[in-house]
């Protein structure tokens, strides 16, 4: 779409070059062709704002999954609250479980700021939604001895009247 | 008088807009529901790959169940390597959010893979987005469940 989009203006200014060149008695048809690039270069900046590599929602997206993180790690639940819509499917070690359930559990464990550290994440939005797949490593106690896993996730991310929230979570860990 | 007839507009207004969208939700979680039916109790065990291709957008991803990252190439490139495949869904559930839907389920998965058995169960959690009146499989992610 876009290729089509560059490939249009890339037209519309041949055209209208050829036109100043040699000149043309008929102004209307300047003011039309230059119209022509005018809507042409308008509608490239529109596609560009929606291509997946949009770096405002991406950088947007990226935050907010630090945000839930921080907010994890510290207990933080109106935090959580507010990046989380109310109808989030959330699937945490297998099991499915809702934004009630899972506020409550992070609200009964012990603060721990460094049992999740996150890795490389790619966002690509779409219109008004955003998929984030990445990967985290977390590691916890498990009888004395401090054990590591990595996960790999799917994130979904929608924009609403408030702004993005958290649609869909779910984690798989990856097999060593 | 007038105070009473203005609330009782705005209510039945406010409740009919609230019956129109329950009933567009309601019909795109059929047809999403539908959708998932059709790719992974049909498509994927028949090996299906036209409706495989059509069903899932250029830009999918898949999260494995054993954690790696697949494009939609790689994923239809790996189907390849199946003799056979059985596949259940059960308690599907879907949320939409205007033109995302969230589908979650269960699923058990067997077959034959390179003359080997191989038996899988767990949850997945698919995006699906509508592309110009069509509905499409954006991402998906599987995991064992616990």
């Amino acid at each position: 779409m876009l290729e089509q989009q560059w490939a249009l203006v890339d037209y519309c200014q041949r055209v209208y070059a050829c036109e100043l060149n040699f000149g043309s008695d008929v102004e209307p048809r300047g003011i039309v062709r230059f119209a022509l690039i005018a809507v042409s270069i308008l509608s490239l900046l529109v596609a560009w704002g929606q291509d997946s590599s949009d770096p405002g929602t991406a950088a947007a997206i990226r935050a907010l999954e630090k945000q839930w993180t921080v907010g994890q790690a510290r207990n933080d639940n109106r935090a959580l609250d507010m990046i989380f819509d109310n109808a989030l499917v959330y699937v945490e070690y297998g099991r499915l479980v809702s934004k009630a359930e899972y506020l409550s559990r992070i609200k009964a464990q012990p603060t721990n700021l460094d049992q999740i550290s996150m890795e490389p994440m790619t966002v690509r939005t779409f219109g008004n939604t955003a998929i984030v797949v990445g990967s985290y490593k977390e590691s916890h106690m498990d009888r004395g001895t401090r054990t590591l896993q990595q996960w790999r996730f799917v994130d979904t991310w929608v924009y609403k009247q408030k702004g993005w929230v958290l649609v869909a979570a779910a984690a798989t860990p990856v097999a060593k | 008088m007038n105070k009473f007839a203005l609330i009782a507009v705005t209510v039945t207004l406010a409740l009919s807009q609230a019956s129109a969208q329950s009933a567009y939700d309601s019909a795109i979680q059929s047809r999403v529901m539908a959708l998932e039916r059709v790719v992974r109790v049909q498509a994927l065990p028949g090996g299906d790959f036209n409706t495989l291709n059509a069903a899932l957008a250029d830009e999918f991803v898949l999260v494995t169940f054993e954690g790696r990252s697949q494009s939609k190439t790689e994923f239809l490139a790996s189907l390849q390597s199946l003799d056979s495949v059985h596949y259940i869904i059960e308690d599907m559930v879907v949320r939409v959010h205007g033109d995302t839907a969230i589908v979650s389920g269960r699923f058990q998965m067997s077959g034959l893979r390179g003359g080997k058995a191989f038996a899988r169960q767990g949850r997945f959690v698919d995006t699906c987005l509508n592309s110009n009146g069509r509905w499409l499989i954006i991402a998906s992610v599987s995991t064992p469940a616990s």
